[in-house]
């Protein structure tokens, strides 16, 4: 009795795992190729892999425009996506404050609207306000 | 070059591990491969440990500071397991076996398991939402000020500035003969956690006389469980977690068969060290504290006075390795927003009928087939059909053990206020496949036991009808 239950279990762990193996294999057959891609990638094509070239660029924009150091408010991104939390830790030790000295905007009509300087911008919704100044022309 | 360099350290953390154990290993007890796996996350925590008692004492994480005690007392813990050792000299035997197929299979399937958690873990960037919102952003903040980074904890869009930090120093630590952060040679810990418990669990096996092709199965169940998997990677504390509670209990459990008191303290030292790593393991920490009474009597110990001596000695190393960390909770301040006062204050009849939810989201955990959590369904056919068994002498407080971590986090989600944004739904939704990861190493290692006892049972009554 036990050594057929063992032989059940064991037949059923290895026939679950092997379904599942060809499973992956199935929904996605790139993954071996995307996996030996990250093995040979730089650090930067990696995050773009993982974060996706979109929001990897993004990440970038943001911390090359904003100082090490300075306090920023985001608009744009809702507050619980994984999105708003890797930003949070891409851009460290810059931080989000109550108080802030510079407006990342992402894929908002604020870019335009705001009566500050406008610091940088990717794209027309894209943009980093600095909220120490206005902007003389508004 | 940063992948080795952060090797180092961790290197020096396990010697470090390791010759403590040694110390009080005096008759040779344990194994190599135990002694390098408990060393490496025994090492760990010491480290974490004495990070925090720098942190109260104002210091800086500068290597002078961190390197320096690390590497003296590892020097004087060797020399003076050498000195132990040579006065209660016994060699490890070792018979080399030739390995069958099935075997050489399975190893081979542990090794490309690691393998793939390995590239895994080195080569993805911190991107899992606790990983890049609580632990990674810790260890990338305490790393680059060498100091506790008071400008996060003080900032209310970073939550969970009292959570423990095992995790985060044991990156800080690895990281520290790197110039600055390095985000994916800082994720080596979580492979080696894997690494650690799987030889772990193969040497307690064999300790518990199970054959080595039954334990290379068990093993090989647990590296290629999906949950398990997928939390050795990523960046979570929980896997972590999961490997100090488990080897905690699987020491307890070994205290109570061989009586041997090296392993009561490195369960107590083990499960100390979980709460160094997550909130849960205070009240793990209280559970284990109830487990040693309880195995009191297992043992024999008769009198109250006897039983109060060993309870109290397993709650003084506990509250010796959570003490620093304890104190510093309460410098860095603020609430943990599931478990408060309120928790208790505001306890209704409302929350109690939360157990119908709750029941379903573990039946969900166990059954539901895009998780193939297969372990727990063997575990509960096992206990369903020979419950009776599950109590006797040889399995009760490993199966206590399970059984106290679903009622503590099941009282948890009980006790958790209500709340607009996170009501129990959204924590049974985001939470619960951890409680079914935290203990899966024990569950293993109780399968395996009770295989071995049915076995056992078997030969005595096949030789009996002869």
């Amino acid at each position: 009795m036990l050594k057929r239950s063992v032989q059940i279990i064991v037949a059923l762990w290895l026939i679950t795992w092997g379904v599942l193996q060809v499973r992956l294999w199935i929904k996605d057959p790139s993954r071996i190729e995307k996996f030996f891609e990250l093995i040979v990638s730089s650090d930067e094509n990696r995050r773009s892999m993982v974060y996706g070239k979109e929001w990897h660029q993004f990440f970038n924009f943001c911390k090359e425009h904003l100082p090490s150091n300075s306090r920023y408010q985001i608009v744009g991104i809702p507050l619980a996506s994984i999105h708003r939390a890797r930003l949070l830790y891409n851009l460290y030790p810059r931080l989000l404050s109550n108080d802030p000295e510079f407006l990342v905007v992402y894929k908002k009509s604020d870019c335009r609207k705001s009566r500050h300087r406008l610091k940088a911008s990717l794209g027309e919704d894209i943009c980093i306000v600095d909220l120490r100044e206005k902007d003389p022309a508004k | 070059m940063n992948f080795f360099l952060s090797l180092v350290p961790i290197i020096l953390s396990t010697a470090l591990g390791c010759s403590l154990i040694r110390v009080f290993d005096s008759k040779n007890l344990l194994k190599k491969a135990e002694l390098l796996s408990l060393g490496f996350v025994i090492g760990l925590g010491l480290v974490t440990w004495w990070m925090i008692i720098l942190f109260h004492f104002k210091q800086t994480l500068e290597s002078s500071f961190l390197m320096g005690p690390i590497v003296g007392f590892s020097a004087l813990f060797f020399v003076l397991s050498m000195i132990v050792n040579k006065l209660h000299s016994s060699k490890e035997s070792i018979h080399y076996l030739k390995w069958t197929l099935s075997e050489t299979l399975m190893l081979l399937g542990i090794g490309i398991h690691f393998l793939v958690v390995l590239f895994q873990a080195l080569t993805k960037p911190m991107e899992a939402f606790d990983a890049v919102f609580n632990w990674g952003l810790k260890a990338k903040a305490i790393t680059l000020s060498q100091a506790l980074p008071w400008e996060l904890f003080d900032n209310s869009y970073y939550p969970h500035s009292n959570y423990p930090l095992l995790v985060p120093l044991s990156q800080v630590f690895s990281s520290s003969l790197i110039d600055g952060y390095d985000e994916f040679s800082a994720k080596w810990i979580f492979p080696l956690f894997l690494l650690a418990m799987a030889s772990f669990l193969f040497t307690s096996f064999r300790r518990s006389l199970l054959d080595r092709k039954s334990s290379l199965f068990f093993v090989f169940m647990l590296v290629s469980t999906p949950l398990v998997i997928r939390h050795s990677f990523n960046g979570y504390a929980d896997w972590i977690f999961s490997v100090y509670f488990s080897m905690s209990s699987i020491c307890l459990y070994f205290w109570v068969r061989e009586q041997q008191k090296i392993f009561f303290f490195l369960s107590a030292i083990l499960i100390g060290m979980a709460g160094l790593t997550k909130d849960e393991g205070i009240a793990l920490c209280v559970l284990q504290v109830v487990l040693t009474g309880f195995c009191c009597s297992e043992i024999g110990y008769s009198s109250v006075k006897e039983k109060l001596r060993v309870i109290g000695s397993y709650f003084v190393v506990v509250c010796a390795v959570l003490f620093p960390w304890l104190l510093l909770k309460t410098l860095i301040g603020g609430t943990t927003h599931a478990i408060n006062t309120t928790s208790f204050l505001t306890l209704s009849w409302d929350r109690i009928t939360r157990i119908i939810p709750i029941a379903y989201q573990y039946q969900n955990q166990v059954f539901g087939l895009r998780v193939w959590n297969l372990i727990w369904i063997i575990f509960l056919v096992a206990v369903v059909f020979n419950f009776r068994k599950f109590l006797l002498p040889e399995l009760r407080h490993l199966f206590f053990a399970i059984l106290g971590v679903f009622f503590v986090y099941t009282s948890v989600y009980i006790l958790i206020p209500d709340h607009p944004e996170m009501d129990i739904a959204w924590y049974l939704k985001t939470t619960a496949s951890r409680l079914f990861l935290h203990p899966v190493s024990v569950v293993i290692f109780i399968i395996g036991l009770f295989y071995q006892l049915e076995k056992t049972t078997n030969i005595s009554k096949e030789n009996k009808n002869n």
